[in-house]
């Protein structure tokens, strides 16, 4: 149960001595810091996509919310708009497309994993429509989305980071010491159990999809301004280390289910590894063949080790 | 010679780890009897036909089927050797035929692979009218009615032409008539030779159908009888070490002309209609009749489950319409369900989790945010609360490790954590499935609600022995509506109380 439940720790610990050994350049701030930097827009959609799985749910459609979001964002700077404006904009787009995924989902019943790869398919066939396909880039990026994404504060630490950090927090109280955050592993955990001590299960998981599309918005920000770019996929590579991310945080602490420091460790532990095995130059197919079997492995971890099945998972 | 047992254990003993489950049971079936198993929760008996059937491994001591002993690996094991077990949980596929159900894995095939639909049916009828069932075999068994399924569950285990058939509470979600004929295709099945293992907690069902008694207590056999040598009280007797005379609390009604709840010709769009009754605080109702009389669905009407079509229900004197069980619980209407597993516990809780689920405004501390070290407190304080005591040994513990008696002890001892919101307290078959030694704490609970702390509590029960015993009133129901209601003085015998209910 200890390897369970340390397990991912110790993983992480591990690859990050066999990497500082491999290449010293791996210690220095600048890479620690542009590790954590990969690691924000996988644990910002993480946590979002976190508390949609915690209350039973799923959402496919998270990355491509976050692409239209980006493309979005740019092509208003291309026109010049107000940069608070398109933020707003930004965060209303990721959360009407949460409140949209929710009323198919918990209104209209439809099992989550057709109904939001359905809207997945839609948003990215509107972001290709907004960018005419093509990667689109603003002459000029407005000084609010360098501080937000792409400046450094001393020098060294990427602005992006706070962001990360602030959501972080945030996430591990909403989901571990709130009561809304109990209410919502409640009504994942015994949707039926939990609606016969009084607690509004649509609700709960109504707010987790708004708040995974509002995460989606601030990924899709996030990313842009640290690209000073978009195109209609860039939300897109995030899908899977993002789902993997999460189960695979899912095994920190609580052996099997879904938390927030596990996703954030888990975030980190992804970013690492993608780092690490570009840095002593290992081929571009190693980490696809690293990522599959860690995650295969880990949940193997949860199904033999750990005496939890994964039955209150529902994919 | 052949052995003139079907089956026999000579000191059968299985032991976990601070645990004799199992000690040193002497214990046969004869071919052709049906021999039940009793005894409380945890008295040894389902480990002991775990061990009978494979799925557990004797400690010491040994298992004879037909006079030859035997060491079974795996249910599968005994299965081929002609001990078959049905389990009390239902193991169809819902959408598969009676047929395919009862062949699968064993069908006829020809031209290699393919089934040979027309000799695999004939096979499944053949196996059906041997017994004398009357069953469907050719629908899809979720279309069938509960005891249709449980006979299609035996028809498979007959299969194999098993020597023994071990059922494991078979009748424990079935009404009265489906009962009747279950135990039709089970003395069928014995006039073949079978021994059969019956166990139950219904007593008056083992006294219909067993010709002999053994009773388990603590891991032990404490008596194998001939059933009509033994009687109710003995039973319990055996069972319990205390007298029946104890079982049930003494009841001081005190008949108040207070209404706490009044409802008056409520119906629904499904099962009931035109219900009216009353409810005083410091009583208890009763709610008796058979499983889909109505009662768990009027329960479930007043906790806001489900809605009225007409009809009112006035709480003090004042119409509510309850719009969920959220609105209930604020005005005092608590819910104990009936199915625990499903509807009441959070089994990816721990212990604590799942009692605190309520009370959860009482921790918040600074921003909102609980303070898990209040809440472990007040979890603590709710499991040792002096009116239900919980046995477990952390408060953070998985809840499946608790026994079933502790697990109705959660759903109780939740709601009385907010003991001082309550006002009307319903409680649906809160004593199925528990030991007997649990029910009696039950019905003193029940009984000290309503007398000490003047709530009006509905107690909803299949079982009228427990009915009559605990409650000031018996509504008795009936295709969907109450038929009968009876003041205690007023009931002289069941039979009175029955024949409204059938």
């Amino acid at each position: 149960m200890f390897l369970v439940k340390y397990g991912l720790l110790l993983a992480a610990v591990l690859i990050w001595i066999a990497f500082g050994i491999l290449q010293h350049r791996f210690y220095s701030p600048i890479n620690i810091f542009s590790i954590i930097r990969q690691a924000s827009i996988i644990g910002i959609l993480g946590l979002g996509l976190g508390g949609i799985v915690i209350n039973g749910d799923f959402d496919m459609s998270f990355a491509a919310n976050t692409s239209l979001v980006g493309v979005i964002a740019i092509t208003m700077m291309m026109n010049d708009m107000n940069p608070v404006l398109i933020f707003f904009v930004g965060l209303a787009i990721g959360t009407t497309v949460g409140a949209v995924n929710s009323l198919l989902v918990v209104r209209a019943r439809i099992p989550a994993f057709i109904a939001t790869m359905g809207m997945m398919i839609f948003l990215q066939g509107i972001a290709k429509y907004v960018t005419g396909g093509a990667e689109i880039y603003p002459i000029h990026v407005p000084m609010f989305y360098k501080l937000f994404g792409s400046s450094y504060t001393f020098g060294v630490i990427p602005n992006g980071v706070f962001t990360f950090a602030i959501i972080g927090v945030a996430a591990i109280l909403f989901y571990g010491y709130s009561r809304r955050g109990r209410y919502m592993y409640a009504s994942g955990g015994n949707p039926d159990a939990a609606r016969h001590v009084g607690l509004n299960v649509r609700a709960n998981r109504t707010l987790a999809f708004v708040l995974g599309g509002l995460l989606s918005g601030v990924a899709g920000l996030l990313l842009i301004s640290m690209l000073r770019a978009a195109n209609p996929s860039i939300g897109q590579g995030y899908l899977f280390p993002t789902v993997i991310t999460v189960f695979l945080g899912s095994l920190f602490l609580k052996g099997g289910v879904v938390n927030a420091p596990g996703i954030i460790l888990s975030a980190v532990f992804m970013a690492s590894l993608s780092n690490g095995f570009t840095m002593i130059g290992l081929p571009f197919y190693a980490k696809d063949i690293a990522q599959g079997l860690i995650l295969v492995i880990a949940l193997l971890g949860i199904c033999v080790l750990g005496r939890k099945s994964m039955r209150d998972i529902k994919l | 010679m052949p052995s003139m047992f079907a089956l026999e254990t000579r000191h059968l003993t299985k032991a976990f780890p601070g645990v004799i489950a199992v000690n040193d049971v002497d214990f046969a079936v004869r071919p052709g009897e049906v021999h039940a198993l009793l005894g409380e929760n945890g008295a040894g008996k389902s480990t002991f036909c775990k061990v009978l059937s494979g799925v557990h491994r004797a400690t010491s001591g040994e298992v004879l089927l037909e006079g030859k002993p035997v060491a079974f690996r795996s249910p599968h094991d005994a299965l081929v050797a002609g001990l078959s077990m049905v389990y009390q949980e239902r193991n169809l596929i819902p959408f598969l035929t009676g047929t395919q159900n009862i062949c699968l894995g064993k069908e006829e095939t020809q031209y290699g692979s393919l089934i040979h639909e027309s000799k695999t049916r004939r096979m499944a009828r053949e196996i059906r009218d041997r017994v004398g069932a009357h069953v469907r075999l050719d629908v899809e068994v979720e279309a069938l009615r509960p005891s249709e399924q449980q006979v299609i569950e035996i028809l498979r285990a007959l299969f194999h032409r098993p020597r023994l058939l071990l059922l494991d509470e078979p009748t424990a979600s079935l009404t009265h008539q489906d009962t009747e004929m279950l135990y039709e295709v089970i003395r069928n099945v014995i006039s073949e030779g079978v021994g059969v293992i019956f166990i139950s907690h219904k007593l008056e069902e083992v006294f219909k159908i067993a010709d002999r008694i053994t009773i388990f207590r603590d891991g032990i056999r404490v008596a194998t009888e001939l059933a009509a040598d033994l009687d109710r009280d003995a039973c319990i007797r055996h069972m319990t070490n205390r007298d029946i005379s104890e079982l049930y609390p003494d009841v001081q009604a005190k008949p108040t002309d207070e209404r706490l709840l009044d409802v008056e010709n409520v119906s629904d769009d499904k099962k009931l209609h035109d219900i009216s009754f009353t409810l005083s605080p410091g009583e208890v109702v009763g709610f008796y009749g058979l499983v889909g009389s109505g009662r768990t669905e009027l329960a479930e009407l007043l906790f806001g489950l489900s809605s009225k079509t007409s009809g009112t229900v006035k709480l003090r004197g004042e119409e509510v319409r309850i719009r969920n069980p959220g609105h209930a619980i604020e005005q005092g209407i608590f819910l104990v369900p009936e199915d625990r597993a499903r509807h009441g516990l959070f089994s990816s809780f721990n212990l604590k989790e799942n009692l605190t689920l309520p009370v959860m405004s009482r921790f918040l501390g600074k921003l909102g945010l609980i303070d898990h070290r209040a809440e472990a407190a007040a979890a603590t304080d709710i499991a040792d609360n002096g009116e239900l005591r919980l046995v477990y040994t952390d408060i953070q513990q998985q809840i499946d490790s608790l026994s079933g008696g502790n697990k109705q002890k959660i759903l109780i001892a939740r709601w009385l954590a907010k003991r001082e919101d309550a006002a009307v307290m319903i409680l649906d078959e809160p004593t199925q499935g528990i030991d007997i030694g649990v029910k009696h704490e039950i019905y003193e609970l029940l009984r000290r609600l309503a007398e000490k702390h003047q709530l009006g509590v509905i107690f909803i029960s299949s079982e009228l022995a427990e009915v009559i015993g605990v409650s000031d009133r018996v509504c008795i129901f009936k295709d969907g509506t109450i038929v009968k209601e009876y003041r205690r003085d007023e009931i002289q015998n069941q039979e009175q109380v029955l024949k409204w209910a059938f």
